[in-house]
């Protein structure tokens, strides 16, 4: 059960202003003695003071702290990337719609001029033999070899620009 | 020649308006004269390694600047600042296990402190080592920072109403180690 004591602030108040316990009543150290309350609060509160005491002395001592104006300024650049990145975003996104337009422009062009590359493909002499097999490809698959590739290099594409940022 | 020309991140930073900073150069050093020891101590002593404590208070003040002026003068600064270092610290213990805070073994959190005997007054007391972090960090605000309840649920991100049970069972563990301890 948790219990309060009615002198709880007063042992509290003169443990953090340091009076403890030279400079408080008599009456209150003699309470003190006899509440299991306050007690608690003496023994832990004095014991974590010295805690603090030692660790400020070793902070000031042993510890090497950075200097304010170094932690200022890196404070700063934080803020100056941040903003930075914030202002880069929409252009990043005019890049990728522009790169999905160009994609999408590409295949629509091809699209509609399909017959007279297969035809114009087929003309070729039969010396060449890698667009032949590619002309008899593409009867047998149709568009698929050709909007993979184009979905592959989009694809590709938006990773090289991912990777290429300067957070990455 | 300004320094900043030589490096083109920030030159060409200057034409991208940032938010307005926390404080000037020399308001903040006079902030960080009057709580740089108190965080350190604090992060310090719930930690038990120093070198932790080091980098957690670098990395506290260096948000505390990204994140602009909390308002409420210099208590608020601090208590501010006291909790986006207990966040940090927080963030440090789930990263290393997947355990939540409360259920870390005290001594796991302060094997780094058990094993030296030259870093003695930096690291943890016997007592405090053999605390849960939460409950040192509970205990290290109430009566070593002096919070209200308030305050450290504030600064700890516990509901207010259960930090007085919190801190009533951490006093009563601390209060026995320590005599047992005597």
């Amino acid at each position: 059960m948790i219990r309060n004591c009615s002198q709880l602030a007063e042992v509290r108040q003169a443990l953090n202003s340091g009076h403890w316990p030279q400079a408080v009543a008599p009456e209150l150290r003699a309470h003190a003695a006899g509440c299991n309350r306050c007690t608690q609060e003496i023994l832990i509160t004095q014991h974590l003071f010295a805690a603090k005491a030692s660790a400020i002395t070793a902070f000031q001592t042993e510890a090497l702290p950075p200097a304010p104006a170094l932690l200022w300024w890196r404070a700063q650049l934080c803020r100056r990337d941040s903003a930075l990145a914030q202002a880069a975003r929409p252009i990043a996104a005019a890049q990728l719609f522009a790169i999905a337009i160009t994609i999408a422009a590409a295949i629509g062009l091809i699209a509609t001029h399909w017959g007279s590359i297969v035809s114009h493909a087929s003309n070729i002499p039969a010396p060449s033999f890698s667009a032949s097999a590619f002309v008899a490809l593409l009867g047998n698959w149709g568009l698929a070899p050709l909007v993979l590739a184009t979905t592959l290099v989009a694809a590709l594409g938006g990773v090289a620009l991912y990777l290429s940022t300067d957070r990455h | 020649m300004n320094w900043e020309d030589s490096i083109p991140a920030i030159a060409i930073a200057h034409a991208v308006p940032a938010a307005e900073p926390a404080m000037d150069s020399d308001q903040f050093a006079a902030f960080y004269e009057r709580t740089s020891r108190q965080l350190w101590a604090y992060l310090a002593r719930t930690s038990g390694d120093p070198a932790l404590a080091d980098d957690l208070m670098q990395e506290s003040y260096i948000r505390f600047l990204g994140a602009g002026y909390p308002g409420g003068g210099d208590v608020a600064s601090r208590s501010y600042l006291f909790r986006i270092g207990t966040n940090l610290l927080r963030d440090h213990w789930r990263r290393k296990r997947t355990v939540p805070l409360e259920d870390l073994p005290p001594e796991r959190s302060a094997a780094r402190d058990l094993s030296g005997q030259t870093e003695s007054r930096l690291t943890l007391t016997p007592a405090l080592a053999r605390l849960r972090p939460r409950d040192r960090q509970l205990l290290w605000l109430a009566h070593a920072e002096n919070y209200s309840h308030r305050e450290i649920a504030e600064i700890t991100g516990l509901a207010t109403p259960s930090i007085r049970l919190l801190l009533f069972r951490a006093r009563r563990q601390m209060a026995k180690l320590l005599k047992e301890g005597a």
